[in-house]
Parts: structure tokens; C-alpha cells; sequence
């Protein structure tokens, strides 16, 4: 008998890439919430069995990837020579939109003291960062892509060391909450 | 580490790095203690990206605030301490994320990636990791790009700035002053004060009009002379 949980996995397998849970539950005629709690449980499964295939998840989008375990067997089979380096700007850039994502600008420019224009543009390009505009208040939030968390050997955000404290700080969002800008020079546009 | 030739991401990593090496916690005190330091480095600038320059002048002069307040206790205002009581809690803020970051590194440094099978369409991969030049899809067109510019053009409201009314004052110059005098001068080789300010409009002309008195005799072109306090003074010409 085919469950809802094999069909996505079925899914997710051929489609060989992150898939929205809006698309999943458009097309299996279902409620989101019931494709993520389904998706939630397929993920836990494979991590609970060690797989050499892991379901990671972020920003409302899920997809079938190798586990970080067999990363370095995985690596010479491709001949894939990704370091992970980063610049420091771009780590620290990097690490307030995980942990704060979904961040605007003007908060990731708060938190670190710097006008981050150009770090945001150069992660932007380099699909390590995605946008997401509002055009009700023209503001635009920023995430970490699904390719990002595939290189930090985790299967979601929440993973993250001390991911919701720093996540949730009450003092990190009464700061940010702030109307003046500290030690931050206004965009030019 | 050499302070003066370290490369910081920032005026607040900079600023816990000094905090750090006095092996200080976050507090006004460490504060006022490494402000001077903290100008030094901004001296040697050449290491900070000219971009930034302007967010490092900013705490830099946070910082020379806090150590006014330190050596003059009684200047302080309660804004302004406020301020301070921000800066203190953004910089233990923006210490919990470099900390989380170091994290982070470490994480990617075991190079425990997960990978996709899709290769993409050019059969690479996509090297996240490397710097890549920005190329446009191929499928870009200029209609695409004036639609696009339109669409953000579209959350611009135009501002409209009412012209607030100023009457402007007529101003007058020092150079104007030293001018006037010099030519007074030709005609007569002494005069008063009072007739240099006869037709001053107002007491900054007045002002500048002395200034330029000073300026003549500092340059050695007149002299002058006052009996007592409040006396009349008496300009001569020199040569």
C-alpha cells in the first residue's frame, strides 16, 4: 500500500531538487501542513537509520541529498573540490542570516556594524543567500539557500549550535527594534 | 597580533579585539581605556576598505565621547549615556555571532558536504565556494531589464519636499573687510575703529570687521592703539 510518506519520497528522489511544500501539497491534493509533518517524519527516518541519503530542509523547501557522513568518499568519486573557505565578512554575513534568517538588511547592518551592501550582492551571486521581497512595505528579507545548509553537514537550521537562543534573543530583537540605526551609514538607494 | 597591521571585518570586531587583548569585559571603562588605541589603528587606515571608513568614524567618535565622559564626569547627558548603554549591548551582541561564525567555520572545515546528483546544465557543479563573475541569463532581454527597472521605479514615490521660506542674511566676508580697510587705508594713514564699523549692518560685520583689524596688523599692514578699556582705537598705516 502506498503511504504518504513513500510518494514523497518517490518525489523527492526523481525530482533532483528542492522541492516547495506548497508544490507537494498542490500536487499530492493536500493540506501543507500534512506534507510537512509527512515530510518532517521522512527526514527524521532517514537520519534515525543512517542513510547514505539524507532529506534536508530549509525555508519551505525540502530535498534529497547524499549524507554528510560519506561526504569525502562522495567528493573524490565527483572530483569535487569545494573547500568551504569563506571571507571572514562573508562567514560572519553569513552566520547572522542563519541564525536570524529571515533578516533584512538594515538588521544584519545593525548586527554588525557594517553597511553589508556588497557582502549581500557577492552571497546573492554565489547562491549561498536568497532574497525574498515584500512588496506590500518594499522591504526585502534574506535566507540562507538550501545549497548552503548542504554544506554545513546539518539537515535543517535548527540543527545549528545554540540555534534558538541566538534565534530568539530578546535582547538581539529589542536592539534591532531600535528606529535609530547604530553606527550604521544609510544606504545610498 | 599586531594591531596595527590586522585586518578587521569591521569596527566592532575591531573594538572587541582590543577589549579582548586587555583581557577586559564589555564595559565603559574598558571602553575609555581603548578609545585612544581604537584611533590610532583608524590613523594607519590603510587597512580598512574605504567603504567602510565612515562606519569605523562612527564609533570612533562614540568612543571619544566616552572618554570625555570618563576624564569629565559631569558633562554627561542622559541620551547620551543611552547611547552608550547601545553600544556595550550591540557589541555583545555582535560577540555572540562572531563566536556562532567560529562555529560555523569549523562546521564547513570538516567538509561534511551533502551532494545532489543534478549537474546542472553546463555538467558542473556549482562551485558555491569560489568567487564567481556575475553573468546574466542567456534568455535576458533589454525589454526584461525595462520591465524590471520599471517595476522597482514603481516603489519609489516621489517625495514631495515643500521649499521652507528662509530669508537669506546678507553675509560678509573677512577677505571683503581686509579689502575695505586696505583701500581706506590709501586714502588715510589713520583712522578709528568706529568709522571702519560706521555702516556695519550688524554686529557679525562688526565682529568680522575687528578680525580684519587683527589680521592687517598681524600681516604688518597697519598698527593700532586704545588708551584704556572701551576707548577708541586708533588705526594707523604702517610703512
Amino acid at each position: 500500500m502506498v503511504t504518504l510518506k513513500s510518494q514523497l519520497e518517490s518525489l523527492l528522489f526523481v525530482a533532483n531538487k528542492p522541492l516547495t511544500v506548497k508544490e507537494l501539497a498542490d500536487l499530492l491534493k493536500i493540506k501543507p501542513n500534512e506534507v510537512e509533518a509527512a515530510m518532517d517524519e521522512l527526514s527524521a527516518d532517514y537520519a534515525g537509520a543512517g542513510s547514505g541519503l539524507q532529506i534536508i530542509k530549509n525555508n519551505g523547501k525540502y530535498q534529497m541529498v547524499s549524507s554528510a557522513e560519506s561526504a569525502a568518499i562522495v567528493q573524490e568519486f565527483i572530483k569535487d573540490e569545494t573547500s568551504g573557505e569563506l571571507s571572514r565578512p562573508s562567514l560572519e554575513a553569513l552566520t547572522v542570516i542563519a541564525y536570524r534568517g529571515p533578516i533584512t538588511k538594515i538588521d544584519l547592518d545593525r548586527i554588525r556594524g557594517v553597511n553589508c551592501s556588497l557582502i549581500l550582492r557577492n552571497l546573492l551571486i554565489r547562491g549561498l543567500i536568497e532574497e525574498k521581497a515584500d512588496k506590500e512595505k518594499a522591504i526585502s528579507f534574506y535566507n540562507v539557500t538550501i545549497d548552503f545548509i548542504r554544506y554545513l553537514g546539518i539537515n535543517k537550521l535548527e540543527d545549528l549550535p545554540d540555534y534558538v537562543r541566538l534565534h530568539q534573543d530578546d535582547t538581539i530583537a529589542k536592539i534591532l527594534s531600535r528606529e535609530e540605526p547604530m553606527a550604521v551609514v544609510a544606504d545610498t538607494l | 597580533m599586531e594591531f596595527t597591521t590586522a585586518k578587521f571585518s569591521g569596527p566592532l570586531e575591531l573594538l572587541l579585539s582590543l577589549i579582548e587583548k586587555e583581557e577586559m569585559d564589555i564595559t565603559e571603562i574598558a571602553l575609555a581605556k581603548i578609545a585612544d588605541e581604537y584611533i590610532a589603528y583608524l590613523k594607519n587606515s590603510v587597512h580598512i576598505d574605504p567603504e567602510q571608513v565612515a562606519d569605523f568614524l562612527v564609533i570612533a567618535a562614540k568612543l571619544l565621547y566616552i572618554k570625555s565622559k570618563a576624564l569629565l564626569p559631569y558633562l554627561s547627558s542622559p541620551e547620551e549615556d543611552e547611547e552608550i548603554e547601545e553600544l556595550e549591548q550591540q557589541l555583545r551582541m555582535y560577540k555572540e555571532f562572531l563566536e556562532a561564525a567560529r562555529g560555523l567555520e569549523k562546521m564547513l572545515a570538516r567538509k561534511k558536504f551533502s551532494f545532489i546528483r543534478d549537474l546542472g546544465k553546463s555538467g558542473k557543479r556549482r562551485q558555491l565556494f569560489v568567487w564567481q563573475k556575475f553573468s546574466p541569463p542567456k534568455n535576458l532581454t533589454k525589454e526584461m531589464l525595462r520591465e524590471h527597472f520599471n517595476y522597482i521605479l514603481g516603489f519609489l514615490t516621489a517625495e514631495q519636499q515643500e521649499l521652507k521660506g528662509e530669508v537669506i542674511e546678507y553675509k560678509i566676508s573677512i577677505e571683503e573687510k581686509i579689502s575695505f580697510i586696505q583701500r581706506k587705508l590709501l586714502d588715510k594713514i589713520s583712522f578709528t575703529f568706529s568709522q571702519v564699523i560706521k555702516e556695519a549692518g550688524n554686529r557679525t560685520e562688526i565682529i568680522v570687521s575687528f578680525l580684519a583689524v587683527l589680521e592687517l596688523a598681524k600681516q604688518r599692514e597697519l598698527e593700532f592703539e586704545q588708551d584704556g578699556l572701551f576707548s577708541e582705537i586708533i588705526i594707523n598705516k604702517l610703512n
